[in-house]
């Protein structure tokens, strides 16, 4: 499962790493899951090339722009990730099949805040997998929906002059076609 | 507990039910706190880049500032040499040139400095030369290196053409190609995976690129040729994503051969001049078939229509050679005759017809069932000059006809009929009580607009700018109210259509207003016509008329000229 060609590191002994969030919760990972992290693999290959050897086996890695909650999401799904690609390792079309999927069922139980901070945590670090997966639901779920069914679903508000969004609106009528009601 | 995306209000009330301390937690993290407009620019742009149609992707631009923002610098790029040109003043020729590509340049590179993508670039050329052309290739190899997904390439036609670089055909993100006024001349390889529309519009192209283009790019969906030259055959097979198809005037084409089991639009266009051959294969799918063609006689309409048996629209102009044509069919939803001069007979038997057009100087259709139109729009131009003794001698014929027609209509609830003869609309809102001036030059549409009746009004103060519009109408009816509100009550600097600077809506051009007095009316501006009003009683008594006075329109279009000269809007980047 792991990756050691791939990504050397000092801790090779152990197989696990210890993220600790901004909140001060402390998680053990997999090695596989943290090297889906770019930025966590970074910090280690960093480290290799400054020969600063931990030798310690439980290197503490702090993660201050990344809460407990979307990293526990984040692990959960980097997790399921890894065990379908294993799992459908000779099979690309199955593996697809099996991703959409849980995908899918995963969907199910993200709330649209939760998704900005999910969007901001895999940014962070930089789990390119995650972050297109979550701008793509992202996308999905405003597609074909009105300007007010997109605000709530962002919990944002207009913030324009009263008059200036009329205008807009009227510069933009051709974007408003065929949009779902709500 | 939680739920998915669609259901947040019941997710909102559901979660009031948790506990204090838990309820607490969640609402710090998710009560409306806008954490979205918080994601760096690059991350929402990556997020309208998985929008299937740029329509959602605009209207987020109307969310808020912030996104409005967004939007802006959302990776659609748009360069046009005139606008931008204009702006630098009156300088000589070099430096107007030098201005462009360096704004060009510099959009484009600050554009990659902040990691931006390039999802369409748009480049508008007016005044193309060989210095240019070198720009154009580098601005157009840099968004290929940036995958860019559609090029809009549009050259105003110049002695020279632009060639495009080869580097174009081997894109790997391109979806989308539109080109104008180049030349496609390349013996190089093409692969473009992903191409779903091609549109050539004036563009010269030699048989061998086209018949590559067909062959190498599997996924297109949407292909149109317009203005082509250098076209000898249009052989289009294998394309089994391929939904429309549309050729208009391209010279020196002589055959279409188009295999394709899911075509569902077909457009032909071509002139008494241009001879093509038209074979189309796609029984099953056909759905929506245009065409415009001089050569085409009776037999060959009936044997086309035979070969398309589900078509639901049926759109025939300037069909010269038609003479006597039968169009029968149950799915037939839609159909338009517009301008087929010779046509003498069109029996029509579709019993689920629901919108009619027709625009020409007689009234040669029958149907053989009663209409019952959503939809209607029938025009019936002025008689020319060449035909107007003959017509003359028929008008009696012709008025029958018109009578016999509104028989028909009657189960078409409220169609409305618009007279209209030099500068002066009538509105019927009913048809039944009809009476029509005894002038041969007028023009009468009969429409039922789904738009509704103030929609029909702007839309005829837009087009015609009328000196007198009279309503007719029942007397329960709201409808001179609303007339009278409209003209009497409008404002003085309307600010409406602020974008639109070239065909901006009545009001801006409408100078005066009076309420006409049939009664007292009388002399020589009035073309016989308020006489033919006053002429009957009952009309008289439900007709409100206004004499309207307008600004010429030429006057008004070089004054918003000289205003946008002096006030430039912004140039690149908003669609």
């Amino acid at each position: 499962m792991s990756n050691q060609s791939e990504s050397p590191n000092p801790t090779s002994s152990s197989n696990k790493i210890t993220l600790k969030t901004s909140d001060n919760e402390v998680f053990e990972v997999e090695e596989a899951v943290a090297m889906k992290f770019c930025t966590v693999k970074q910090y280690f290959d960093d480290e290799n090339n400054n020969n600063v050897t931990s030798g310690t086996s439980t290197t503490l890695i702090p993660l201050p722009n990344v809460e407990s909650h979307p990293l526990a999401i984040l692990i959960t799904y980097c997790k399921k990730h890894l065990e379908i690609k294993a799992n459908n390792a000779d099979n690309k079309k199955e593996m697809e099949i099996d991703m959409e999927h849980y995908e899918r069922e995963f969907l199910k139980n993200v709330m649209p805040q939760e998704l900005t901070e999910l969007i901001l945590a895999a940014n962070y670090l930089n789990f390119k997998e995650a972050l297109d997966f979550f701008c793509r639901a992202v996308a999905s779920a405003i597609q074909n929906k009105s300007v007010e069914y997109v605000r709530k679903f962002f919990g944002l508000e207009s913030d324009f002059k009263p008059g200036e969004e009329e205008k807009l609106r009227e510069e933009f009528a051709w974007s408003f076609e065929g949009v779902d009601e709500d | 507990m939680r739920r998915g995306f669609n259901t947040i209000d019941k997710t909102i009330g559901q979660r009031r039910k948790l506990s204090e301390e838990h309820l607490d937690k969640l609402d710090r993290r998710v009560e409306s706190r806008d954490l979205i407009s918080q994601l760096p620019e690059y991350i929402i742009h990556h997020i309208l880049s998985f929008l299937n149609d740029t329509k959602d992707a605009a209207r987020t631009s109307i969310l808020s500032r912030k996104w409005r923002q967004m939007w802006t610098s959302f990776s659609v790029l748009i360069f046009d040499q005139h606008k931008i040109q204009q702006q630098e003043g009156r300088q000589d020729i070099r430096n107007m040139k030098r201005a462009f590509t360096d704004f060009v340049d510099n959009s484009l590179k600050s554009h990659l400095e902040r990691k931006l993508s390039i999802q369409k670039l748009v480049l508008h050329i007016t005044r193309y030369d060989f210095e240019l052309a070198t720009h154009m290739e580098q601005w157009i190899n840099i968004a290929i290196e940036n995958n860019m997904k559609e090029l809009d390439l549009h050259v105003v036609k110049k002695s020279k053409r632009y060639k495009l670089p080869p580097t174009i055909f081997a894109s790997k993100t391109i979806t989308g190609l539109r080109l104008h006024g180049c030349m496609l001349k390349s013996h190089c390889d093409i692969k473009l995976p992903k191409l779903q529309k091609l549109y050539l519009h004036k563009v010269c192209v030699d048989q061998q690129i086209i018949d590559n283009l067909i062959s190498s790019c599997p996924l297109i969906e949407d292909l149109r040729f317009i203005h082509c030259t250098g076209l000898k055959v249009l052989r289009v097979s294998g394309l089994l994503k391929l939904d429309r198809v549309e050729v208009h005037h391209c010279h020196g084409l002589e055959e279409i051969e188009v295999k394709a089991p899911y075509l569902q639009t077909f457009w032909y266009c071509g002139k008494e001049s241009m001879h093509c051959k038209i074979d189309l294969v796609a029984y099953f799918s056909l759905k929506r078939l245009t065409l415009e063609d001089g050569n085409m006689t009776d037999e060959m309409f009936q044997d086309r229509l035979a070969s398309f048996p589900f078509l639901e629209k049926l759109d025939l102009s300037k069909c010269n050679k038609l003479k006597n044509i039968t169009i029968s069919s149950v799915w037939l939803r839609r159909l338009v005759l517009r301008g087929c001069k010779n046509l003498v007979e069109a029996d029509i038997d579709a019993p689920n017809l629901f919108s009619f057009e027709f625009k020409g100087d007689r009234m040669p259709f029958s149907f053989s069932n009663p209409l019952s139109l959503k939809e209607a729009k029938f025009s019936f131009e002025p008689v020319h000059i060449r035909s107007y003794n003959h017509l003359g001698g028929e008008d009696a014929l012709w008025f029958t006809r018109l009578r016999k027609l509104l028989e028909k209509l009657k189960h078409s609830n409220g169609l409305k009929l618009v007279v209209r003869s030099k500068k002066n609309v009538i509105i019927h809102e009913n048809l039944e009580e009809i009476l029509l001036p005894p002038q041969s030059d007028l023009k009468l549409e009969i429409i039922k607009p789904s738009m509704g009746l103030e929609d029909l009004l702007d839309n005829l103060l837009r087009t015609w700018h009328p000196e007198i519009l009279s309503v007719v109408s029942s007397p329960s009816s709201e409808f001179p109210k609303l007339v009278h509100e409209k003209m009497m009550h409008r404002v003085e600097n309307p600010n409406c259509c602020t974008y639109n600077t070239r065909n901006k809506c009545w009001r801006h051009f409408l100078k005066g207003v009076k309420i006409e007095n049939i009664e007292a009316a009388a002399g020589k501006r009035t073309f016989g016509w308020i006489p033919w009003l006053k002429s009957s009683p009952t009309v008289l008594h439900q007709t409100t008329s206004y004499r309207l006075s307008w600004e010429p329109v030429e006057r008004m279009l070089s004054k918003w000229r000289m205003m946008s000269m002096l006030n430039p809007t912004s140039v690149s980047s908003v669609i």
